[in-house]
């Protein structure tokens, strides 16, 4: 009888799709942009989709005066400015509302922290949450370590009933040093199986598709690897420049912005080796592996294998638009870097000596991410009307964002009598292929964390390991004189000199 | 979008397409038209008339699955030609904008004499290597010559098993037509029950609630007061409650005075050490399918839940009552269950739904206590 209270058996079946259990969502910093952009709209998208328990319960926790009611006129108003579903229907809305609780608080309060105990308990009565609890940290890194000891000390982050998870949104610190201070400091509260680090990229469908193109077809993987694979470029472009952000772009830059965290993730997923199963601690145990077979760049190599770059006044998508140091809250002198492009090497059997390229950055000429896997050439052109040299090599396009798809660039003849070869694409676009929307990469990935699933959540081990292969580059430009920005005007595809970083002939592809 | 006249040739059939497409990019002027599919549909319509109503509803199915569509219908009986096709190809505009969905409509109306035709031209003009799925519209037909030909084509039958004229003379028919090993099979009725056994699934989810769900004595499905007998729909709700619930062996229970004049039929189902009163009723509410359902524990617990439709129809409400907890209460929106909303969610499957199956042979054993309402 033990066993039967255990399961759900209504819960059999092909088309329920996964619920989680009733838990309630505290969102630390819930008068935020984040809130209201992005969590929100989600976690009521999610309702609509009746993919979360009747009880599901959210609890906002933050300094600014509100009651419940004026919480939950801000989120309804919110949801209907930045969901992308329509109007917001009346009843459902009030239905979701009503599990809508506000808490005004300061963060570095003790006592604050008894009220959210007693408010939690409460919940759980009426909505039969039963100890289930997520605490969000959609608050400056600067607050993690301080909430987490308080949840602790008042009692919240461990409990006989129910289950305890975090999530904390990017950055991880600010290099190797900061990121191990604070893991260090949540790991002695929260167990690593309790912390869900959020990466946005990771909830994206295509990246998830990355996995299943490599791996549900068996025409790809024997040919990814060093033998049939030139190099592979991996490009994270914004039209963008640094808007509301000023403050923590120019602590941050970059490299630390974009490569650390999604560059690095949508790497190891490009790279990884078969795992044994899709369970999540198997899938990161892969993905680690490529991580700590990429040699960190000391030296020379600093200057050989990293091209640097900031935006100065320029054109982008028909605006004149400012350069970086003329942009509001940015220092005029400001040494930080809007653009950076990388030749890393993954120096293990399968990829050895081939270069993966990253680049990212803001005001490029469109807003893109995608993976380009470009073959090698064929050995010998047969084709006499054709100068080896014009025949454009295979290459293997994955589009991450935006019109997510897959397209495959190869050789064909030139209708007519000659031998004229003409490159083509066969293109696959998810908008095409299955016209349905695909869920918002918030929404499953909040809804991944309720069900307890951390596979698309960055360990702490490859969040070590990737600030181990940056800080070096990081402290070596610490130590050199300052660059010579801007190198780059804003419109373009960067400096001039991240082209001279690809190797035998090739070039960056123009997306 | 115009259709053209074509003989019935599958050679011409696709010739014509392949000149509409052409015509097509013409007319956009940004080059070769490049569509994706995904499957095939084949569809089976009830009579001529029917034709164009199935072509209406095929456009938002297209949207999410871009596909070649093959409408079959018989001919009236004063049709002048023996088979008569038609074909039409056009370009939809996707959500994000793209024109580039592509919609291929092939209709052939044929007089019962050429049946054997079709299946042949049906067989050639599928796409190779896509999936193709038959959505047969008439449930009352099935099980037909047409039939049994398209089907050995059909990678997943899509049948409507609400549409059966009486359901208990048919259900041991349409039960019996699916057990073959090679079909797989989607049942519209089971699929607009999807909303309704998720949210009755979350009533019990979480270790403070699943409890109860072994704790449950009765159970009623009420449905919509049209037609004068017990529909599919609730049929097979109540058949999965019970399957689920690992009560077996139903014993029709005879409805009994005043207060069950509107009971359908009764049941009571065992299970180790335990006993299931399972009934199905119908209701007040107007309509057609499931409007409530009732589930209660033993009295001991006094804990209640119910799930009903909303007055307009597009939602469902929740409720539950626990002992010594304030009730909690719910509503979803679920939106219309219109045919081809249905029918694009099958498209998504492509293996046997096994539950579907079991609670198939569920509904068939409590079938023999039916009687008219």
């Amino acid at each position: 009888m033990a066993a039967l209270t255990m399961e759900n058996p209504l819960r059999e079946g092909i088309r329920l799709e996964r619920t989680p259990d009733p838990c309630v969502m505290v969102i630390f910093g819930a008068s935020g942009d984040l809130t209201r952009r992005k969590l929100m709209p989600a976690l009521y998208n999610l309702s609509r989709e009746r993919l979360l328990p009747a009880g599901f319960s959210v609890v906002g926790f933050s300094r600014t005066e509100m009651n419940d009611e004026q919480f939950r006129a801000a989120m309804k108003e919110a949801v209907e400015q930045f969901g992308e579903q329509g109007p917001v229907d009346r009843e459902a809305w009030e239905s979701f509302a009503e599990g809508l609780f506000y808490l005004s608080a300061h963060p570095g309060h003790p006592e604050d922290y008894a009220s959210l105990s007693s408010l939690l308990e409460e919940v759980d009565r009426q909505r039969g949450t039963n100890g289930n609890r997520v605490y969000y940290l959609a608050v400056p890194p600067s607050s993690f370590a301080g909430i987490v000891q308080q949840l602790d000390a008042a009692g919240l982050a461990q409990g006989e009933k129910g289950w305890r998870r975090l999530i904390i949104e990017k950055p991880f610190g600010h290099d190797l040093q900061s990121a191990r201070e604070l893991n260090q400091a949540i790991s002695k509260v929260f167990h690593e199986e309790q912390i869900y680090r959020i990466d946005h990229y990771l909830g994206k469908e295509t990246v998830q598709n990355l996995l299943v193109f490599r791996f549900a077809n068996g025409i790809f993987e024997p040919i990814w690897n060093r033998r049939y694979v030139n190099h592979v470029q991996i490009t994270a472009a914004e039209t963008v420049g640094v808007e509301n952000r000023a403050s923590y772009y120019e602590e941050s830059g970059a490299l630390r912005d974009m490569v650390q965290n999604h560059l690095s993730q949508v790497l190891a997923l490009t790279a990884m080796e078969p795992p044994a199963s899709m369970g999540a601690d198997e899938v990161r145990a892969e993905k680690l592996k490529v991580l700590r077979a990429i040699p960190p760049l000391v030296g020379d190599r600093v200057n050989s294998c990293v091209v640097r770059g900031q935006y100065g006044p320029g054109w982008v998508d028909g605006k004149q638009v400012a350069g970086y140091r003329s942009e509001p809250g940015i220092n005029p002198n400001s040494t930080t870097e809007t653009f950076v492009a990388l030749k890393l090497f993954v120096e293990n059997w399968r990829w050895a000596g081939v270069p993966f390229y990253l680049r990212t950055g803001k005001r490029l000429p469109k807003h893109l991410t995608e993976i380009v896997i470009q073959f090698r050439q064929a050995p010998l052109l047969l084709f006499n009307h054709t100068p080896t040299d014009q025949v454009s090599p295979n290459l293997l396009v994955i589009r991450i964002q935006p019109d997510e798809g897959i397209s495959l660039k190869f050789n064909a003849k030139q209708p007519g009598p000659a031998v004229h070869v003409r490159p083509v694409t066969m293109d696959f676009r998810y908008s095409t292929s299955f016209g349905m929307a695909s869920a918002s990469a918030y929404e499953r990935l909040l809804l991944d964390c309720m069900l307890g699933d951390p596979s698309l959540f960055a360990h702490r081990d490859a969040v070590e390991t990737a600030w181990s292969i940056l800080t070096p580059i990081l402290e070596a430009w610490a130590s050199q004189p300052a660059p010579s920005f801007p190198n780059y005007a804003a419109g373009s595809w960067g400096p001039a000199e991240a082209d001279s970083l690809l190797q035998g002939g090739c070039c960056w592809r123009q997306p | 979008m115009s259709h053209t006249e074509v003989p019935a040739d599958a050679g011409k059939v696709e010739k014509e397409l392949r000149h509409l497409w052409r015509s097509e990019a013409e007319k956009s002027g940004t080059g070769p038209v490049l569509c994706s599919r995904t499957l095939n549909l084949v569809v089976y319509c009830l009579a001529a008339a029917d034709l164009q109503a199935a072509a209406e509803l095929l456009d938002p199915i297209v949207m999410q699955h871009p596909c070649r569509a093959i409408l079959v219908s018989p001919a009236a009986a004063n049709a002048e030609q023996e088979i008569h096709t038609e074909v039409s190809a056009s370009c939809l505009t996707s959500h994000t904008g793209n024109r580039y969905i592509g919609r291929e409509l092939i209709s052939i109306v044929a007089k019962p004499a050429a049946q054997a035709r079709v299946a042949s031209i049906v067989r050639a003009l599928v796409l190779p290597d896509l999936p193709v799925f038959l959505w047969w519209r008439d449930a009352n037909s099935l099980g037909n010559d047409l039939f049994q030909q398209l089907r050995e084509l059909a990678s997943r039958i899509i049948v409507d098993s609400a549409g059966l004229e009486d359901l208990q003379a048919d259900w041991p028919r349409v039960h019996s037509l699916f057990q073959s090993p090679d079909t797989a099979v989607s049942d519209l009725a089971w699929s607009r029950l999807t909303s309704w056994r998720q949210l009755i699934a979350q009533l019990f989810d979480g270790p403070a609630r699943t409890p109860y769900v072994h704790r449950l004595r009765r159970v009623v499905v009420e449905f919509g007061n049209e037609g004068s007998s017990v529909q599919a729909d609730a049929l097979l709700l109540a058949a999965w409650l019970a399957r689920q619930l690992g009560f077996r062996n139903p014993q029709p229970v005879p409805p009994q005075g005043a207060r069950e004049q509107n009971v359908s039929a009764v049941w009571e189902l065992s299970r180790t050490g335990s006993r299931l009163r399972l009934e199905l009723r119908q209701g007040k509410r107007p309509g057609h399918g499931v409007c409530a359902v009732f589930l209660s524990c033993d009295e001991k617990d006094a804990a209640t839940f119910v799930v009903s439709r909303t007055q307009d129809g597009k939602g469902l409400a929740t409720r539950s009552e626990l002992p010594g907890q304030p009730p909690l209460r719910r509503l979803v929106r679920t939106g219309e269950d219109s045919p081809s909303r249905l029918v694009s969610r099958e498209l998504e499957i492509l293996g046997r739904d096994a539950l579907y199956e079991e609670v198939l042979r569920m509904a068939s054993d409590l079938t023999p206590a039916l009687s008219a309402a």
